[in-house]
């Protein structure tokens, strides 16, 4: 791993390096902030980019994506794949947290899929160090910080006159060498500097192990309780940088389609319903309880991550005030 | 209106009417109210209502089939239960009202750059939140939902109690402006209204589960045959979504602002049901929610309801849009 | 696991129907021979019993279907129920049509673990798909490595018994024991009269040597299972075949998941065991 030192005003010249690649940042549109195509001249000086209100998964896994078309009937060999060179810029530690996740679903077991994995060759996620902290995050609570890595290709710290970058991947690497005044090779990222970051008093969260989490399956009551007020939107799933759910619809324009995955959400009710009209997950307590511990204790189990960035974007979203917060303190209570 | 007063209230209605749940609102940990359902006359120690609200009750009314529920019920909400009751999802006797006054509701989107934030509480049309180590007071005034602003039933039309204080009195009008400019565009202009407000709908469906006259067992947009319309967040396919669900409730919405303020991004809902309130108001001289027994206007013929085709009826001559 | 994956998984392969024909009576149940129509695709394509393929209808939509055909036949047999849009549409396919197929996905029977074991399968209704390919699987390459092979195959009535040809061959084999049962009482039925679990009480097992595997509707397996149970077989030693909607069958779409196990990929064959730990969702 490199930490490179550059000049503030280097910065612009720096970007120029990676002409192959478009560049995507945080850009407030209404009360939204979108992920969009910028030009490297535009980029705010000061480093604060507002916080997307969808995760980063949009541009690595987006809400619709084509896999390949058809004549009717006829399978044919025309997938589609995204060949496009993308620079994100901007992100916060909590988007890269998510992408791990997805990374860890799509392409840890095989077989790999082809879409994720041709997106995420050709992207570079580059991070910023939070400056202030969201509405309702919690990624601290957690265990993680403002300051991590988490397996984006580079994070950017700012050191007031000057600017760090850590980074474990080659390209970025490469193309800083020549622009960088100090270059340190580092063991962990917690030998870089990281010059000031917010702070705040950490109310960490009882996180039990995935066993014990599913010690709880059979608690009826616990899952009534959380799962009472709930309205099983998609919200929090749609927006949540670590939901990976999809589903795979045809679409016919005629005697010709195209295959198509989309979004999908285990809160709704068709989420598991199979043709017969039986549903093993048939009410919200069910559903609840799948959202939960997929987070909590399956994804963690399966792949030694934690399944929630603490990103806090559920909280903000939810038309029913219900709090993840809340949730994981009230599991992590109820008598095993 | 005191909080004492209101839990007071709730817990004689509990205890009296032998409740098996209450639905209101609770403290949440960021300081604005939650929607919780209450099983004991302890738990009801919790029961808080103030603008920092934001769900209506009455969508959780068809889960509870059967039971003998309790609810608050400020103006929309009241309206809302009456027309669940002339639509036969809930039965009168089963169902016990404690009316409260309103002010309106907080649109949090509004809140906008000012992150971090605590509700602490409201008064007297000002509203004060705490930001890192500062007290905000704000005016309610500038940052209610759209729907409250215009809102001209603030008080509760059916109760068992009542809970005694002022309701917002001054409906903006602000509503019947942007239906009457979406009416003046032309049909071209209008359609690239729609699109735009259609792009940022990401079908969610967070609008239709907020509503509380969304209660059909099996939406359209499930359907596979016929499939009306494709999963994909297209804009075709999204504006099918939003305009019928428009037509789906015209007549029967009472512009509550509950799907408005749980649409996580900010599609403008309100004026489009505004709009098909309007017509059915002028069309039908019906306004929902406001009589038990009433039958809903799209729900009934009358000889002299309007028919453009003959040129009869008591619109004669009129027509229903430009 | 035995899979050998295509570099983009989610493309169906083309596939001929070759043969079809009506299982039941009331034609809710259709049979379909399939083959590749590359010839080496044809070649190189293996798959064990237990596992399932995807039939795709590209304009349609894909459904699961366990293999019902042995390894070692030519061509690969697949039995659907009419329940929805894709099966609906797959019964309208005729001999000669063009469809696709992805797979093989899933675990399968471990008969290796077996040898010298007596087995008892069990199965109800059209669900008795995999253990067909099981049942003919065994006969074929380890009837002298297994000991008994008990077999009860149940339906509502005669007509609804899956492959008659099957059932007939077998009863001439001396090496496997079948109780074949219809629920009611069937005007020219000689068999077995009574329910899957009922029957399944009254077959004399070797309690510490057997090994159950049973695939029916959720309520029979429900049912059976305790039956099992008061014999003194093992958890350890009862297998069931789940079902769950599926969607891409390599585990990445996340809905058939029970658990941290997904039904498409650690299954669908599960151990009693094994899914006592996890949440009832199936």
């Amino acid at each position: 791993m490199l930490f490179l030192k550059l000049a503030r005003k280097k910065l612009p010249e720096v970007l120029k390096e990676f002409p192959e690649y478009s560049f995507y940042t945080p850009k407030k549109e209404g009360v939204r902030v979108l992920l969009k195509e910028t030009s490297p001249d535009g980029l705010p000086e000061d480093l604060r980019f507002e916080r997307s209100t969808a995760s980063a998964k949009e541009l690595l896994f987006p809400q619709a994506e084509t896999m390949f078309y058809f004549l009717r009937y006829k399978p044919s060999q025309k997938p589609v794949l995204d060949e496009g060179k993308r620079l994100i810029l901007g992100l916060r530690p909590c988007d890269a947290h998510g992408i791990q996740v997805l990374e860890a679903n799509f392409l840890k077991v095989e077989p790999v899929d082809p879409y994720f994995k041709k997106r995420r060759e050709n992207t570079l996620l580059v991070t910023v160090a939070c400056s202030e902290f969201e509405d309702n995050c919690f990624c601290d609570s957690l265990g993680s910080g403002p300051d991590r890595l988490n397996g984006a290709d580079a994070i950017i710290y700012d050191l007031s006159n000057a600017v760090g970058v850590l980074s474990n991947n080659e390209i970025i690497s490469q193309r800083l060498k020549d622009y960088a005044f100090q270059i340190q090779e580092v063991r962990g990222e917690d030998e870089a500097e990281k010059g000031s970051l917010p702070q705040r008093t950490v109310e960490p969260l009882p996180i039990l192990s995935p066993e014990e989490y599913l010690s709880l399956i059979l608690e009826e009551k616990l899952w009534d309780k959380i799962s009472s007020t709930c309205l099983a939107c998609a919200s929090c799933t749609y927006l949540c940088p670590t939901c990976y759910c999809f589903d795979i619809q045809d679409i016919n324009y005629g005697p010709a389609g195209k295959r198509i995955r989309t979004y999908d959400s285990c809160m709704f009710n068709l989420y598991t319903l199979e043709a017969s009209g039986h549903n093993p997950r048939p009410t919200l307590k069910e559903r609840w309880r799948q959202r939960f511990l997929h987070k909590f204790s399956y994804i963690p189990y399966l792949h030694g991550i934690l399944g929630c960035t603490g990103c806090g974007r559920c909280i903000e979203v939810c038309p029913a005030g219900i709090d993840m917060r809340e949730v994981i303190k009230d599991v992590a209570k109820f008598p095993r | 209106m005191r909080t004492d007063d209101l839990i007071l209230k709730c817990q004689e209605a509990f205890r009296e009417k032998e409740l098996d749940l209450f639905l209101g609102f609770e403290r949440s940990s960021s300081g604005f109210l939650k929607p919780a359902v209450f099983t004991s006359l302890e738990s009801l120690e919790k029961i808080s209502w103030d603008p920092s609200a934001s769900l209506n009750l009455a969508t959780f009314i068809p889960r509870f089939k059967g039971k003998k529920v309790g609810i608050i019920a400020p103006g929309c909400v009241s309206r809302s239960l009456v027309i669940l009751i002339n639509e036969g999802q809930v039965s009168r006797d089963r169902l016990t009202v404690v009316g409260v006054p309103c002010q309106g509701l907080i649109e949090r989107k509004k809140l906008g750059d000012l992150k971090g934030v605590r509700f602490l509480d409201s008064q007297n049309g000002k509203f004060t939140l705490q930001r890192g180590g500062q007290i905000v007071e704000l005016p309610l005034e500038n940052y209610l939902s759209e729907s409250c602003l215009d809102c001209d039933h603030s008080g509760p039309v059916l109760y068992d109690y009542l809970i005694e204080g002022s309701s917002r009195k001054n409906p903006s009008g602000n509503l019947e402006k942007r239906v009457k400019a979406l009416v003046e565009l032309s049909p071209g202009e209008r359609l690239l209204y729609f699109k735009k407000e259609a792009e940022k709908c990401i079908r969610c469906y967070a609008c239709r589960q907020a509503c509380p006259m969304c209660y059909c067992e099996s939406c359209f947009v499930e359907s596979s045959e016929p499939r009306w319309l494709q999963a994909a967040p297209e804009v075709a396919d999204n504006l099918i979504w939003l305009l019928t669900r428009v037509y789906h409730l015209a007549g029967r919405c009472v512009q509550c602002g509950s799907c408005a303020r749980a649409c996580p991004e900010g599609v403008d809902l309100m004026s489009l049901l505004a709009w098909a309130n309007q017509s059915v108001s002028e069309l039908f001289q019906y306004q929902p929610g406001l009589e038990i027994g009433e039958k809903p206007a799209l729900g009934e013929y009358r000889l002299e309801d309007p028919d453009f085709f003959w040129g009869g009826g008591l619109t004669e001559g009129k027509k229903c849009c430009s | 696991m035995w899979q050998n994956f295509p570099v983009n998984p989610y493309l169906p392969i083309p596939v001929r129907v070759e043969k079809v024909r009506f299982e039941s009576e009331d034609r809710s149940l259709k049979t379909l021979w399939l083959s590749f129509l590359d010839e080496k695709i044809r070649e190189n394509f293996q798959f064990r019993p237990g596992q399932f393929i995807e039939l795709s209808l590209p304009g349609k939509g894909e459904s699961p279907f366990g293999i019902a055909s042995s390894p070692h036949e030519e061509l690969i047999k697949i039995t659907v129920n009419k329940t929805g849009t894709v099966t609906r549409a797959i019964h309208q396919l005729d001999q000669g049509d063009i469809v696709g197929i992805r797979g093989p996905f899933g675990n399968y029977y471990p008969i290796e673990d077996l040898l010298g074991a007596n087995l008892f399968i069990i199965s109800g209704g059209f669900a008795f798909t995999t253990l067909a390919s099981f049942t003919e699987y065994v006969l074929e390459d380890w009837s002298d490595k297994v000991k008994n092979i008990d077999l009860v195959y149940g339906a509502r009535t005669p007509g609804m018994l899956l492959y008659k040809d099957l059932l007939e061959k077998w009863k001439e084999n001396p090496r496997l024991k079948l109780h074949l049962t219809v629920d009611r009482e069937f005007p020219g039925w000689t068999g077995l009269v009574g329910f899957v679990p009922d029957i399944v009480a009254k077959v004399k097992v070797d309690p510490l040597n057997t090994y159950c595997f049973i695939c029916g509707p959720p309520i029979m397996i429900r049912l059976t299972i305790p039956k099992l149970l008061e014999k003194g077989i093992s958890r350890e030693k009862i297998y069931t075949s789940l079902e769950r909607r599926m969607k891409c069958s390599i585990g990445k779409c996340g809905r058939c998941n029970i658990g941290p196990k997904y039904v498409c990929r650690d299954g669908p064959i599960f151990k009693v065991s094994e899914l006592e730990k996890l949440p009832p969702e199936y």
